[in-house]
């Protein structure tokens, strides 16, 4: 396998992670938006990765053509890791609080239906996932300046 | 560089056995002389060192061009065809001085 | 020595470190503008010119001088996202990962440089050192 596919493999990995940790960043920051009566307001988003070796057409096919030319085993498919974001469609949750302008004929308010504690472990395992990666690509970094030294420093 | 290292090889064993039994060596040394003779063997030789150094010329334009499908596998075959062309080098420098002792002798 | 293919080998060389070079400088420019309002990011054409030195090699023949005649890298902007009407947001740790990339590719380009000329050298000094 040749460095450019490795590279181009953790990063879109990085990309996934960064999209889970923006989203979940957004779902947090508007975690006490009030949903009005019309049913109008935020609706907490989901990031989902799913490994496609179609949707990125250049790194899988730089994957591709690196496995074909190299070795002598059959070409195994490289998927690479792609991101789509979608609204979750949870109900509002609605708390009670009588003298909130916003409350509806029973008392109660709906706010975004955000899960606090959800957000914040997906934030935390994408940055580790995150450190992972960036661990893979210097890792592929450092194997490929080892093979420049094949031959010793002679010139 | 193999073929070079055979063609050495081939001429040890007639210096070694020659104190022992002049017979047995010469007989060693006819079936090396009829496979094939000094010549085809040095032209044989050549033409590996000049193919190892093509085959490292394309694959550093390869490089150059961007298909890089193997690092490790062309920086070895760049560092053994290195390596043939000076061990090809070194035994085309003592043919030399060979044939240089040889025609200084007195006739 | 023009057409010879030492010479062929040292100018593709150079001018894929030339490329290499152009590229650090875009993608330092990128990062240096990662946050500016309207800033359209830039990359280097030179992969894209390179079709026909791409199919010769692939057919297992060696590059001549005339594949190569054209071909010059250039500084390119990356042009207006159609979908949004704006130009591309830069992704900080693409453009970290290009550079890591590249940087390797720089490398690896004087290493096979380097290692080409000493077979040349070896050639002129009569393989004495």
């Amino acid at each position: 396998m040749d460095y450019s596919s490795s590279f181009a493999i953790s990063a879109a990995g990085m990309n996934a992670e960064r999209a889970r940790v923006d989203v979940a960043t957004l779902n947090l920051a508007n975690a006490n938006t009030i949903v009005r009566a019309d049913g109008a307001g935020f609706q907490p988003l989901r990031a989902v990765i799913v490994d496609s070796a179609q949707s990125v057409a250049d790194f899988s096919a730089q994957v591709e053509r690196a496995l074909d030319g190299g070795s002598d085993t059959p070409p195994a498919a490289l998927s690479l890791p792609a991101v789509s974001v979608e609204s979750t469609g949870a109900a509002p949750r609605r708390v009670y609080e009588p003298n909130n302008p916003y409350a509806d004929a029973q008392g109660f308010v709906s706010y975004a239906p955000v899960d606090t504690a959800t957000e914040m472990v997906t934030m935390m395992s994408a940055l580790r996932s995150y450190e992972a990666n960036v661990a893979a690509m210097n890792m592929a970094r450092t194997l490929a300046l080892k093979a420049l030294d094949i031959g010793g420093s002679s010139s | 560089m193999t073929v070079e290292l055979a063609a050495l090889a081939a001429v040890q064993p007639v210096v070694l056995a020659a104190p022992q039994d002049a017979a047995t060596s010469l007989q060693a040394m006819q079936p090396a002389a009829a496979s094939q003779s000094f010549g085809q063997m040095v032209a044989s030789g050549l033409e590996g060192v000049n193919g190892d150094l093509l085959a490292s010329q394309t694959d550093l334009q390869q490089l150059a061009v961007g298909n890089v499908q193997n690092l490790h596998q062309m920086m070895i075959k760049l560092e053994e065809s290195r390596l043939s062309f000076q061990v090809f080098m070194q035994a085309r420098n003592r043919l030399l001085e060979a044939y240089q002792d040889v025609m200084k002798m007195q006739v | 020595m023009t057409d010879g293919i030492e010479a062929v080998t040292t100018a593709a060389l150079g001018l894929a470190l030339d490329a290499s070079a152009l590229r650090q400088q875009a993608i330092a420019a990128n990062i240096a503008n990662a946050n500016v309002s309207g800033y359209m990011p830039v990359t280097v054409d030179f992969e894209q010119q390179l079709g026909a030195a791409r199919e010769t090699l692939d057919g297992g023949a060696r590059l001549d001088a005339w594949t190569l005649a054209d071909v010059a890298p250039r500084l390119q902007e990356v042009g207006v996202d159609p979908a949004v009407g704006l130009p591309p947001k830069v992704l900080l740790d693409m453009e970290v990962a290009h550079l890591a990339e590249n940087g390797v590719h720089f490398q690896a380009l004087t290493t096979g440089l380097s290692k080409h000329f000493a077979i040349l050298a070896l050639a002129a000094a009569d393989g004495q050192r």
